[in-house]
């Protein structure tokens, strides 16, 4: 269905005013991308930053993935002094009796 | 020199263009803003003006959204780059006028007679009309009908919700329906 409305066509044909030109935008680009290059070579934290970024890798998920991580280093650790105690506690000769 | 193309080529799609900018070659890169730039800048300019009478800094946060589009290209992900362009227009503007800057605005704006401003709009009696709306409403109306968002897309750009978008709209269109019907 198509809403005719003049109106509606006014409101999308008006231009309050003049849109600058493209040059003076395209001069600041320029500038950037100059002082990009002066700097150098992207820091490391800041490339792989871009690189996740890139991935698609939001702020949430980095935070959960680490959380993750933390959690899964915790329960290794965990594991591991069970494990060392009840290998302590088997070998130990004054429990075998 | 830039890159010659066909003019019966279709025009690449915004996705394409923002790749271009964030990891195309430097001249294509250029060229790549200066067509994102025409295609969007006049909704962009025209939804700063709706709400900011300093035009000089209208002129300076348009171009503030594109460097700042130039330099999160990469982020961009698919569709229209429209709304994301208006989001970033409507985020520095807030900064602006958070900042202070708004008094500046206002001292322009008294310092330009009423006629110089009027002969630039392409249709006085609708400008007229607009500028007497509240400016919640001014914005809700140039989203939807000169940007053409969707409500949705509008809702985010003003970070309201979408009923919030369509109420604005409308009393705006009816307020601006009868005032222009009154000086008919």
């Amino acid at each position: 269905m198509t809403n005719h409305d003049p109106l509606l066509e006014r409101l999308g044909r008006a231009t309050p005013r003049p849109v600058p030109a493209a040059e003076r935008l395209l001069e600041r680009a320029d500038a950037e991308v100059r002082s990009e290059a002066a700097a150098g070579p992207v820091p490391l934290a800041a490339a792989a930053s871009l690189a996740l970024g890139a991935l698609g890798a939001t702020p949430a998920w980095l935070e959960a993935s680490a959380a993750e991580t933390e959690r899964t280093a915790f329960a290794a650790e965990v594991t591991s002094e069970a494990i060392e105690r009840l290998r302590a506690e088997l070998q130990s000769p004054g429990d075998s009796d | 020199m830039g890159v010659k193309r066909d003019p019966r080529m279709p025009q690449p799609n915004d996705a394409a263009l923002l790749a271009t900018i964030h990891a195309g070659p430097p001249e294509a890169g250029r060229e790549a803003l200066r067509t994102l730039y025409e295609r969007h800048a006049a909704a962009v300019h025209g939804f700063l003006v709706r709400l900011e009478p300093d035009v000089t800094l209208c002129d300076d946060l348009l171009q503030d959204c594109f460097l700042a589009a130039r330099r999160q290209a990469g982020r961009f992900r698919e569709g229209s780059a429209r709304p994301w362009l208006l989001s970033l227009a409507a985020g520095r503007l807030r900064d602006t006028r958070r900042a202070g800057r708004r008094r500046r605005a206002r001292e322009a704006e008294v310092a330009r007679p009423e006629a110089e401003r009027d002969t630039e709009a392409s249709d006085l009696e609708l400008e007229r009309g607009m500028a007497e709306l509240p400016e919640r409403e001014r914005a809700a109306l140039h989203l939807r009908y000169h940007a053409q968002l969707t409500v949705a897309e509008a809702s985010t750009v003003l970070g309201v919700s979408p009923r919030t978008v369509k109420s604005w709209a409308a009393a705006g269109l009816a307020r601006l329906r009868k005032r222009l019907e009154d000086d008919a």
